[in-house]
C-alpha cells in the first residue's frame, strides 16, 4: 500500500488516469459525464458531486482503503484537507485524526522530532518506545511527532493518554475507546480492538505507559494480529518487547560555564531558549544581558536541561530576579528532603531527583493557602472545574488561587479543543502534569487530610451524578452524557475510595445514579467490574436492602447488554427477593419484567410467561396503565414464542387498545409491528400489510427510525411472498439504509437476511448463502438470537439458500460470508438482483456473445486488475484491453467498470 | 539550615503580597509584630493591614518583585521595589493613570518561624514625585 497518500484531489485524478493509460474522453465515458468535466475536474475548477466521486474512484480502481479520503478530497475546495477529519463509528471509513494541539510551541526538539520521525518510518520499526525521566517532555515530543504523521497512515493517527489509568486491565478499553469502538454485545474488547486494527494502517501514540506496564504483553499481541498498525509509546521505562525499539529523549542541551558564548549565541542553546521564552511569557520586559547571562546560565545548569523544571523556573521570572532564583535553586533536592512516590524510588536517578527538587521548589514558595489548596487539588483525576474546586477544596476565592497556580505552571488549563465538541462552550477546566500531581498527591497524603478530601470529591460527585440523572432523558440527554463522560475518571476515583470500605453506601448511591450512563455509553465491562464491587456479600450490610436491590438490577442489565443471560439471572432473582420482603411491589413489578426478559433469552418460556404475567397482574392492580401496556406487550411476545398465535394476538389487540387510550403513539407504532407478525405467521398477509402500513405511518410521524426500518422490512416480506420483488428489493433496500444510518446491527442482520431470501428465490444461492453467513457473523457480535417464531423463518430461508447449492460450496460460501465486513456484506446486499424475473436472461445470454478473449479479459477485470495489469498478463498493449473493454461493455449493454466486474461476479466468470 | 527556612518563609510572604492576599500576609506575623517605616508612627498588625489595603487600592495591579535576599539565623534583608499604575486616590492625590517603581529593602526579624518586626525602608519622596504631588529636584529634572 503507498504510504504516501495525495493530498490534492485533481493531480490524483489525472495521475491515476495516465496510470491506467485512459483518455479523458476514455474516463469520461466509463463514468458516464462529459469529457469537458473531466477536464475541468483535473484544472481543479471543478467540484464533483458525491455520485460522481464515487464513479470516479470505481472506474480509477482507487484502493479501497483510500476510497474515503478519494471522495472527502474530491468535496473540498482547494487543495487542502478539511481541518479535523474525524470518523465518528467504527464503521466508518473515514481516516482518524485524533492528536490533541499543544498550546505552547517545543523548543529545542527539531533534532528529536526528526530522529523519531525517521525512526517510526522504518517498515521494520512497529513499537518505538520514547524514554525519559518526568519533565523530560516526552509527551509533547510525541504529541509533535503525532500531528506530523497524517499523510503516513491512511487511517489515522489516534493519541491516547493513559496517564489518569492505574489498571492494566483498563489499557485495551481505553484503546479500544478512542478509536471509537465500543464494547459491543459478547464480544470481547480486546476481539474488537483486534479485528479493527487488523485490516487498518493507524499509528497510536499511547502516552504515560509506565504505570500500566503490565499491559505490554498485550501490546506485543496486537502487533502480531494487526499488521500495519505501529505503536508510539511515551513510557519513563522501556516495555521490555522484544518487538521494541527505543529513542530516549536526552534533555535540553546546558551551556558550559567554564566557555561561555555571547549573549546572543547562548540564547540559542536550547535549554537557555526556553528558559527565555517563557520567561518573556510571564515578564516581557525580560531579556538576556551581559549581566545576566552566566547566572541564567547557572539557573539551566542546576535544572539539568529539563523542559517542565525549566518552565516552572521562568514561571517566577516576573517575581524574582535571576539571581535569587539560581540562589533558591542551589541544590533543592538537599533542601527540601524529598520522595518520590515512584514505584522504584529506591533508585531514583539524579534527574528524577532535580526534577522532585524543581517541583518542591516552588511549591515551597508558595504561601501557605495555596500550599494548602494545590496538594487538595490532588484529589481530582482527569481534570476539574472551578466549581468543583470551590467545593472539594474550599479555600477562599478559587478564581485567585487557580490563577495564581496557572501563572506558576503548577496547574495547566485544558484546552477547549481537547475537550468534547458538545463541552468546549462550558466553565473551563484544569488539571496537573502527571508528575506534578504525583507531588502534589504525597503532599496531600502527609498532610493528613487525604481521607476528608476524598470523602467530599465523592459526595461531590454523587452530587453532579444526581442532578445529571434525570436529564439523561429527553433533549439534553447527549450533553448531560458528555459531562458524565468528562468526569469519568473522577468517578473512578471516587468510587475505589468508596467501595474500599470508606463510604460504601454513598459510593452504592453513586453507582445507582451513574449504571445509565454506563448502560447508554457502552462501558459495561467497567460497569459489572464496579456494581461486583458493591455487590459483594461484606458490602451488603452496609447500604439499605433498596439500595442494594437497586443495584443488583443495574448489574443484571449490564451482563443482559452483553449476552450475558445467566449471570443475569440470579442477580434479578435475587433483587425481587429483596423486593418482596420489603413488600415494595413496584419494585417486584418492574424486577419481574426484567427477569421475564432474561429468562426468555434463556430459551425457557414458560417461566418468562409466569414472570409477564405477574407483572402484568401488579400493574394493573396498581393501576399503572403505561406499565400494563408494555406487560400486555411481552405476554404477548411470550405467547408467540410459545407458538400461541390466537393468545398473542388477544394481548396485543388490549395492549393497542389501552396505548390508544394512553394516547401513547409511539407505544402503539410498536405493538401494531408485532401484530403484523401474529397476521403474517398465520399467513394473512393482506392483515400484515394493513397493520405494517398504519405502524409506518405512525413511526414516520413519530421520526423512530428504527421500527420505521422494521415496518419497511415487513412490508417488504409482504411483497416478496406475494411475488412484487421489485418492490421487495427496494423495501429492503430502504430498511437496510435506515438501519446502518442509526447503526442497528440487529436490525441490519434482520434485513441481510430478508435480502438473502430474495436471492435464493431468484437462484443466486450463493450469494444468498454468503449473506446469511454474514448476518450470523454480526449476530454473534452483538449476541443476537431468532425469537422461536422468527426462527422458523430464518430457518425456511437458510433451507431456499441451501438447496441450490453442493455442501462443500455451501460451506465455502457461509465461511465467505462470515469474514465480510459489515460494509462489505452491505454492498453485497445492494447488488440488484439478477433474477431470471427481473432480468428475463438478457445479460446470460450476453455473456454468450462474447469472445473467448473478450471472456479472459472480463474474467481478469473482475479479479481487480489495472488495464496496465491485464494487458501484461495477456501480453497485448494497453490499448488493445481499452478496445476489448469497449466491445465488451456495448456487448454486455454496461456504462462502467465495475457495472461489468458486477456482471463477471454474478456469471462465475471470476 | 535556620537561614535557609527564614528565606523560605520570606518568599511565601512575598507570594502572598504579590497576589493581594493580606489575610495570608499576616499569618506570618506575630501578633504583637512591630512595622516601621510605613508610616511616622510604627504601626502594629492591623495598621500594616489598613496601610497596605490602602496603597493596593491606589495600585491595584501593584507588584513586588524580589531583586536580592540576604539571611542570617534570625534577619532577612530583602531589596525589592514596588510597581504599579496609580488608579485611584492615593493620600489625597487623585489617580492620574501613572505607571510608578518604588525601590524598597526591608529587614525582617524572625522568632519562631513567625515574623516580630519589620523596618521598611522605601523611597516614598520618590513615589511622590512620580505621581506629580511633589516637583522633582532640580538635578534629575536637567
Amino acid at each position: 500500500m503507498p504510504t504516501n497518500t495525495p493530498q490534492s484531489f485533481a493531480p490524483w485524478l489525472k495521475e491515476r488516469r495516465k496510470e491506467l493509460g485512459l483518455t479523458q474522453e476514455e474516463l469520461a465515458d466509463l463514468v458516464g459525464c462529459a469529457r469537458s468535466t473531466i477536464r475541468k475536474l483535473e484544472a481543479g475548477t471543478r467540484r464533483p458531486s458525491k455520485a460522481l466521486a464515487e464513479e470516479l474512484a470505481r472506474a480509477l480502481q482507487i484502493p479501497r482503503e483510500q476510497q474515503a479520503h478519494f471522495a472527502q478530497l474530491a468535496r473540498i475546495t482547494g487543495d487542502k484537507l478539511p481541518a479535523s477529519p474525524v470518523g465518528e463509528s467504527p464503521g466508518s471509513p473515514a481516516p482518524l485524526y485524533r492528536v490533541p494541539a499543544s498550546l505552547t510551541s517545543l523548543i529545542g526538539r527539531d533534532e528529536d522530532v526528526a530522529a523519531v520521525q525517521a525512526r517510526l518510518l522504518q517498515p521494520g520499526v512497529r513499537l518505538l518506545t520514547i524514554i525519559g525521566p518526568p519533565g523530560i517532555g516526552k509527551t509533547r515530543l510525541s504529541q509533535k511527532v503525532a500531528a506530523s504523521m497524517r499523510a503516513h497512515f491512511a487511517h489515522g493517527v489516534v493519541f491516547v493518554a493513559l496517564a489518569t489509568l492505574e489498571d492494566p486491565a483498563l489499557v485495551l478499553p481505553t484503546m479500544a475507546r478512542a478509536l471509537g469502538l465500543d464494547e459491543s454485545g459478547n464480544r470481547p474488547v480486546k476481539e474488537s480492538l483486534h479485528h479493527y486494527l487488523q485490516s487498518r494502517q493507524i499509528l497510536l501514540v499511547l502516552d504515560n505507559f509506565e504505570q500500566v506496564v503490565e499491559a505490554a504483553p498485550q501490546l506485543s499481541e496486537l502487533l502480531a494480529d494487526a499488521a500495519e498498525l505501529k505503536l508510539l509509546v511515551t513510557s519513563r521505562r522501556p516495555l521490555r518487547l522484544y518487538a521494541e525499539h527505543k529513542y530516549v529523549v536526552p534533555a535540553l542541551t546546558i551551556p558550559d560555564l567554564r566557555a561561555l558564548p555571547s549573549v546572543d549565541e547562548l540564547a540559542q542553546i536550547p535549554a537557555v531558549a526556553l528558559f527565555l521564552e517563557r520567561s518573556q511569557a510571564v515578564a516581557p520586559d525580560f531579556s538576556l544581558t551581559t549581566q545576566n547571562a552566566p547566572v541564567v546560565a547557572e539557573v539551566c545548569i542546576r535544572l539539568d536541561g529539563l523542559p517542565l523544571a525549566l518552565e516552572l523556573a521562568a514561571a517566577r521570572t516576573e517575581l524574582y530576579s535571576v539571581s535569587v532564583l539560581r540562589d533558591q535553586l542551589a541544590d533543592p533536592a538537599r533542601k527540601f528532603s524529598l520522595r518520590l512516590l515512584e514505584r522504584e524510588s529506591q533508585d531514583i536517578t539524579p534527574r528524577q531527583q532535580t526534577m522532585a527538587g524543581a517541583i518542591a521548589w516552588s511549591y515551597q514558595l508558595l504561601h501557605e493557602a495555596n500550599r494548602a489548596f494545590f496538594r487538595r487539588l490532588a484529589v481530582f483525576v482527569g481534570g476539574f472545574t472551578r466549581e468543583a474546586a470551590a467545593a472539594v477544596c474550599g479555600a477562599g476565592d478559587t478564581y485567585d488561587r487557580l490563577a495564581s497556580l496557572l501563572d506558576k505552571s503548577l496547574l495547566q488549563a485544558i484546552s477547549p479543543s481537547s475537550r468534547l465538541p458538545s463541552l468546549r462552550e462550558e466553565e473551563p477546566r484544569f488539571s496537573m502534569l502527571h508528575v506534578i500531581r504525583q507531588f502534589a498527591w504525597q503532599q496531600l497524603e502527609e498532610s493528613g487530610e487525604a481521607d476528608a478530601l476524598r470523602q467530599r470529591h465523592l459526595e461531590y460527585y454523587l452530587r453532579l451524578a444526581q442532578t445529571a440523572y434525570p436529564n439523561l432523558e429527553g433533549a439534553q440527554t447527549g450533553l448531560w452524557l458528555d459531562r458524565l463522560e468528562e468526569e469519568h475518571d473522577n468517578f473512578r476515583a471516587a468510587l475505589v475510595w468508596g467501595l474500599a470500605g470508606k463510604a460504601v453506601e454513598v459510593a452504592g448511591e453513586l453507582l445507582n445514579m451513574l449504571w445509565w450512563f454506563w448502560h447508554v455509553r457502552g462501558y459495561y465491562s467497567e460497569g459489572r467490574h464496579w456494581l461486583s464491587l458493591a455487590l459483594a456479600p461484606a458490602q451488603a450490610t452496609q447500604m439499605p436492602s433498596k439500595l442494594y436491590a437497586h443495584l443488583l438490577n443495574a448489574a443484571a442489565v449490564l451482563s443482559w447488554n452483553q449476552g450475558d443471560y445467566e449471570q443475569a439471572r440470579p442477580l434479578l432473582e435475587q433483587a425481587l427477593d429483596l423486593h418482596r420482603a420489603a413488600g415494595n411491589s413496584r419494585g417486584v413489578a418492574a424486577i419481574l419484567g426484567n427477569l421475564g426478559i432474561v429468562v426468555r433469552r434463556l430459551g425457557d418460556y414458560t417461566y418468562a410467561l409466569r414472570c409477564q404475567q405477574e407483572c402484568l397482574a401488579l400493574c394493573r392492580q396498581e393501576g399503572r396503565p403505561w406499565y400494563t401496556a408494555v406487560a400486555l406487550n411481552n405476554v404477548g411476545e411470550l405467547y408467540r414464542d410459545l407458538g400461541d398465535i390466537a393468545q398473542a394476538r388477544a394481548y396485543w389487540e388490549e395492549c393497542l387498545a389501552l396505548r390508544r387510550e394512553l394516547g401513547d403513539r409511539r407505544g402503539m407504532a410498536s405493538v401494531l409491528l408485532n401484530l403484523g407478525d401474529a397476521a403474517f405467521d398465520v399467513a394473512n398477509y393482506r392483515r400484515a400489510r394493513e397493520l405494517w402500513e398504519e405502524s409506518r405511518a405512525y413511526q414516520e410521524a413519530l421520526g423512530d427510525r428504527s421500527a420505521l426500518a422494521q415496518a419497511l422490512g415487513g412490508l417488504g416480506d409482504v411483497a416478496r411472498v406475494e411475488g412484487d420483488l421489485a418492490t421487495a428489493f427496494a423495501l429492503y433496500q430502504e430498511s437496510l439504509r435506515i438501519y446502518q444510518e442509526v447503526g442497528d446491527r440487529e436490525g441490519l442482520a434482520f434485513s441481510l437476511e430478508a435480502v438473502a431470501a430474495l436471492a435464493a428465490g431468484q437462484q443466486e444461492f450463493e450469494r444468498a448463502t454468503r449473506l446469511l453467513g454474514a448476518a450470523e457473523a454480526l449476530r454473534e457480535i452483538i449476541g443476537s438470537r431468532h425469537s422461536p417464531a422468527d426462527r422458523v423463518h430464518y430457518e425456511k430461508i437458510v433451507a431456499a439458500a441451501g438447496a441450490g447449492l453442493a455442501p462443500q460450496s455451501l460451506t465455502a460460501a457461509w465461511r465467505q460470508g462470515r469474514v465480510l465486513e459489515v460494509e462489505q456484506a452491505l454492498e453485497l446486499a445492494r447488488m440488484p438482483i439478477a433474477s431470471p424475473v427481473l432480468a428475463t436472461g438478457v445479460e446470460s445470454r450476453a455473456l454468450e456473445t462474447l469472445t473467448a478473449r473478450e471472456q479472459e479479459v472480463l474474467r481478469l477485470l473482475a479479479t481487480g486488475l489495472s488495464n496496465k495489469g491485464i494487458a501484461e498478463t495477456l501480453f497485448v498493449s494497453p490499448a488493445t484491453v481499452q478496445a476489448h473493454l469497449r466491445t465488451i461493455y456495448d456487448k454486455l449493454g454496461v456504462h462502467s467498470r465495475s457495472a461489468a466486474t458486477r456482471f463477471a461476479l454474478e456469471h462465475n466468470l471470476a | 539550615m535556620q537561614t535557609e527556612h527564614n528565606k523560605a518563609l520570606i518568599y511565601q510572604i512575598f507570594e502572598a503580597l504579590n497576589e493581594h492576599d493580606l489575610d495570608s500576609v499576616v499569618t506570618y506575623y506575630s501578633a504583637e509584630c512591630r512595622f516601621h517605616g510605613w508610616a511616622p508612627e510604627t504601626l502594629d498588625v492591623e495598621g500594616y493591614k489598613e496601610n497596605m489595603s490602602a496603597l493596593l487600592a491606589a495600585f491595584p495591579d501593584a507588584r513586588f518583585p524580589v531583586h536580592d535576599v540576604i539571611a542570617d539565623t534570625d534577619h532577612v534583608v530583602v531589596r525589592h521595589s514596588m510597581r504599579g499604575k496609580h488608579q485611584s486616590d492615593f493620600q489625597g492625590i487623585p489617580a492620574g493613570g501613572k505607571d510608578v517603581i518604588v525601590e524598597a529593602t526591608a529587614i525582617f526579624r524572625l522568632e519562631d518561624s513567625q515574623v516580630t518586626e519589620i523596618w521598611l525602608n522605601a523611597d516614598f519622596l520618590g513615589l511622590l514625585q512620580q505621581l506629580g504631588a511633589v516637583p522633582m529636584p532640580a538635578a534629575t529634572v536637567g
